[in-house]
């Protein structure tokens, strides 16, 4: 499987996580990839780079039906900053948390399988 | 910089990864061609499944738990459910359909292009419970803060910030009055009847809501919005009491009193205005003027030094007191009789002057039960009714009367730190004490208070001496069925018989009809009092004698109606000629500059358009520098100081209005405040460079101005006797410094008005980003369309109204229909308000008058079906 394949499903599994539990589901499916591929280096960007993509796509989506941008700039308003700093940061925000929970999965089940191994 | 597992290649897997702790912690920071030989953990590595450890904990914690006063960020941020949502909510759909319970039949609401609901309904109550549901879908949380505040519960949604706020709001005793109100509304009354329909509408509204489109201040404050109890409309009502009617009459008087004495002290703080334009005409062609020299400064009155401290200040009776310079929270309106109108048709403008915030204090509406109800205008958000506007036979508008309806009694009580009794006629009363809790946002009690009553009204210890009070905000009646009444009625008469039971806050309430009538009457509870009649003083609490004996007979108001004039305007100045009736109203009146004004004008123009009454509403005349200009001029003609020459020419130069590209008002503004200072240099208290409660008003100091030989003149602080010369020409000497140290020289731009006042309508959450600020505004101190110091009070809701077949109007407020800072309908009519521009009121018979055009969305209304 590709990565830019591997990206829009994981990505469309991200979206609709979010969707259906809210941002929790993030870092819960990314776990899960992290587990599923711990022994692919890149699955926590990956991870990471579906999820930002995934919440990309809902902010589009939610673009379509009302004014997203001005909704960034009055919350950057509150701490001072520009509008596209709140966009960056809900996307770093998104990333930070499939990517984290797709590494420490992924070492984790490593120690899992290490362990195992060593037994 | 690419992350790199150390001991591996690009592209190869992970199961060769050394381990020694079990934790995949041998990751370097590098690139491709990393250091394979390097130590397993070096100074220059980071460890990665720690460092994801570390952020996915602290990701986690703050999505749950938010940082920088921020709730959860993760709920907040997400962008199916966050903050986002928001955006969905900020424009209305083209359509919408509900229910609310209680609906008897379907009622239909369209918004026309300016976001205006026109709500059809079959009954009073249907029509109620819509205003209800679309005031709830705009103004969510505007409804419940502005129903905290006046319910004393802020902090059960803002924390302990607001517990000065909740301190004040119970201890006035509003949240209790409200209590007392409501028990006493007779169930089967239309104010009950109609609050619970309004209730339902609210509540309607919002259980439709899922968290996710909650508003956005809730979304910021994590706090989920309250369910509506009929009652927060009688505390909104109390809310306004509190804005327009806490005023302490006594405060400056007696204050200057133990300065300069009480006889000087009468006169700087005079129960009648030395300039009388009253409300209720007096048949003169032009303002009478009884601008006797002013008393000297006497003896400091010692009793009166003595109770001076025992009063409230006024910061502790209101913030908005100490904030305003003079006359921000003014008003203004007048009508015109046909034969004075070039249509020959009744006109009417209002334009009430009070907090100006976004969203704004007002909700457009118009209401339309067939055969019962045709009203247009604005409601409060939370008020079960149009508060000022029009039908299609009457049109009617307020200005604040500002009469004395608060007074003080010195009582005199058994345990002076928790006491329990009082003292009247010799005998103890027992004391009504009650146990206030203040909460905050997750119930865990924040303070206590107790609260102490007498038979007059809240005890409060101040200064170490126990002052009770009585005020007419607190009295038992609900003034909502007033206004439904009033909505329904078609002629003047009929009008003003409708509000003739209102009682607080007092209004002076204009009138016309399509008849040609019209009618003006300062309408409230006026308290009757023994002895002089004055509210002027601290009573004396041990004696009944001294309570109130009982409040004005409505034929006794301050009214009247088709004067011969053709006209009739208030502006909030003294409502009665002493010469025509010195029975006390109230006392320390604000200067009628801005009804001299807009006399002038009404009576210099025999056929006004509404375009005339439109304009007047910003005329940037002022009466005020048209009386102080000459005679600072006058008074410096001789000096030969530079400064004081060239003061006096940029101030020569001056057209004496204040439009927002004027350069020289700001000098003007600055020698006032300079001659202020130093001419009442007698009243300032030791070590503050100021008088607690404020100044006298510009007619005291006009008064002065117009006596060169006035004692007032000599400064306590030198050995030298000034004259009147010297204090002018240091006054302006010392603007004229001011203003180039502050704004640069005259005309490089810096000193235009629109830099120096300008409105900042806030938030209501005070936050910057969502505000409107430095919005330019014509207009300065006294003029028609005055803004306070802060830019927070001014106009705030301007309307011309003609009465012919068919009526028609104009009307804007500072904001806009929504109160989602994301929407575009939000702030949207600011632009035209700063121009003074009015829009054209939409006033439909049926749905169908509007045209598609005009239509911006439309909502359906249906009953609950069981």
């Amino acid at each position: 499987m590709s990565f830019p394949v591997r990206i829009l499903i994981l990505g469309l599994v991200l979206a609709f996580a979010t969707w259906a539990i809210g941002w929790t589901g993030v870092p819960l499916i990314a776990f899960l990839w992290g587990a599923w591929r711990r022994e692919e280096r890149r699955a926590p960007v990956e991870a990471g780079i579906a999820a930002s993509s995934a919440w990309a796509g809902l902010l589009i989506v939610a673009a379509l039906h009302g004014p997203v941008f001005l909704v960034a700039e009055r919350m950057g308003g509150l701490s001072g900053v520009p509008g596209a700093a709140i966009v960056l940061v809900t996307l770093a925000f998104a990333f930070g948390l499939a990517w984290s929970a797709a590494e420490v999965s992924g070492g984790l089940m490593l120690v899992a399988v290490r362990e195992r191994t060593t037994d | 910089m690419a992350l790199q597992k150390r001991g591996s290649k690009e592209g190869q897997g992970i199961a060769t990864v050394p381990f020694t702790t079990g934790i995949p912690a041998c990751y370097t920071l590098g690139s491709s061609t990393a250091d394979h030989t390097a130590p397993f953990v070096t100074m220059s590595s980071i460890p990665r499944f720690v460092v994801a450890l570390l952020v996915l904990g602290g990701l986690c914690f703050v999505g749950a738990r938010g940082v920088a006063g921020l709730p959860g960020w993760g709920s907040l941020l997400e962008p199916v459910g966050g903050v986002w949502a928001v955006a969905n909510q900020a424009e209305l759909p083209d359509s919408a359909a509900a229910s609310i319970p209680g609906l008897r039949e379907t009622v239909r609401v369209v918004y026309d292009d300016r976001d205006v609901p026109h709500v059809f309904a079959a009954s009073e109550a249907d029509a109620y419970r819509a205003l209800g549901y679309v005031v709830a879908r705009d103004r969510l949380f505007q409804l419940e803060l502005q129903t905290r505040a006046a319910a004393g519960t802020l902090t059960e949604l803002l924390g302990p910030l607001a517990l000065g706020a909740d301190q004040e709001t119970r201890e006035l005793g509003l949240p209790d009055a409200a209590e007392r109100k409501w028990a006493a509304v007779n169930p089967e009354s239309e104010a009950h009847r109609m609050a619970v329909a309004y209730s339902d509408g609210v509540n309607a509204y919002r259980e439709t809501l899922s968290p996710d489109q909650y508003p956005i201040e809730y979304r910021i404050l994590a706090a989920a919005p309250l369910r509506w109890e009929p009652i927060n409309s009688v505390h909104l009502f109390n809310r306004m009491g509190y804005i327009l009617a806490l005023s302490s009459t006594e405060l400056r008087r007696t204050r200057a009193a133990g300065r300069v004495g009480a006889a000087a002290a009468a006169e700087l703080y005079p129960t009648e205005s030395a300039i009388q334009e009253p409300i209720q005409p007096n048949g003169g062609s032009a303002p009478r003027m009884i601008m006797t020299p002013l008393p000297p400064p006497g003896e400091p009155d010692s009793s009166a030094r003595l109770a001076a401290f025992a009063l409230p200040t006024a910061r502790t009776l209101s913030g908005i007191e100490t904030e305003l310079p003079g006359d921000a929270l003014g008003s203004n309106n007048w009508a015109v009789a046909p034969r004075r109108t070039a249509a020959g048709r009744a006109l009417l403008a209002g334009d009430p002057h009070l907090e100006l915030s976004l969203p704004s204090i007002w909700y457009e509406a118009h209401l339309i039960v067939p055969g019962r109800l045709d009203v247009y205008g604005v409601t409060i958000p939370g008020a079960p009714a149009i508060v000022i506007g029009f039908n299609r036979d009457v049109a009617w508008t307020f200005t604040n009367t500002d009469a004395d309806v608060l007074d003080y009694w010195v009582e005199t009580v058994n345990d002076p730190s928790t006491p329990t009794e009082y003292q009247v006629d010799g005998e103890s009363r027992p004391l009504s004490i009650r146990i206030e809790s203040y909460r905050d946002r997750d119930g865990e009690v924040l303070a206590t208070d107790t609260l102490r009553a007498t038979h007059r009204g809240p005890l409060r210890r101040i200064d170490g001496r126990w002052l009770s009070m009585r005020w007419t905000v607190l009295e038992p009646v609900i003034e909502a069925e007033r206004f439904l009444a009033a909505a329904r009625t078609w002629t003047v008469a009929g009008w003003m018989e409708a509000m003739a039971a209102y009682r607080a806050p007092a209004q002076n309430m204009l009138v016309a009809d399509r008849s040609g009538n019209i009618g003006i009457r300062s309408t409230g509870w006026f308290p009757l009092r023994a002895g002089n009649g004055s509210g002027a003083v601290l009573h004396d609490g041990t004696s009944s004698l001294s309570d109130w004996t009982g409040f004005w007979r409505t034929d006794a108001y301050p009214q009247s109606v088709n004067p011969p004039q053709g006209f009739l305007a208030s502006a909030n100045q003294q409502p009665l000629d002493p010469a025509a009736n010195s029975r006390y109203l109230g006392s320390d009146w604000f200067a009628p500059w801005r009804a001299m004004r807009i006399n002038a004008l009404l009576r210099g123009d025999s056929a006004v358009t509404p375009d005339d009454m439109a304009r007047f509403q910003t005329d940037p005349g002022s009466p005020r520098a048209d009386a102080f200009v000459p005679l600072l001029l006058e008074s410096v003609e001789g000096s030969t100081a530079d400064s004081v020459r060239r003061a006096a020419t940029l101030l020569a130069q001056w057209s004496r209005t204040y439009q927002v590209d004027n350069e020289r008002a700001i000098l003007f503004e600055y020698a006032m405040q300079e001659l202020a200072r130093r001419t009442w240099d007698e009243l300032t208290v030791d070590g503050e460079g100021a008088l607690r409660g404020g100044m006298p008003g510009d007619i005291a100091l006009l008064r002065v101005l117009r006596d060169s030989a006035s004692p007032w003149w000599d400064r306590l602080d030198t050995p030298e006797v000034e004259d009147r010369a010297e204090i002018v020409a240091a006054s302006l000497s010392a603007a004229l410094g001011r203003a180039l140290r502050e704004h640069g020289e005259p005309d490089a731009g810096g000193w235009r008005w629109s830099g120096i006042r300008n409105a900042n309508i806030m938030h209501m959450l005070q936050i910057p980003a969502w505000s409107a600020r430095a919005v330019p505004v014509q207009g300065g101190p006294s003029t028609l369309s005055p803004l306070s110091g802060s830019g927070g009070f001014g106009p705030s809701w301007r309307m011309v109204v003609e009465l012919g077949p068919q009526v028609t109007a104009w009307g804007i407020y500072p904001g806009g229909q929504s109160g989602n800072p994301a929407s575009s309908r939000y702030q949207d009519r600011v632009e035209r308000w700063s121009s003074g521009t009015l829009d054209t009121l939409r006033v439909p018979a049926t749905p169908e008058a509007l045209t598609e055009a005009q239509v911006r969305s439309r909502l359906t209304l249906v009953p609950v079906t069981p």
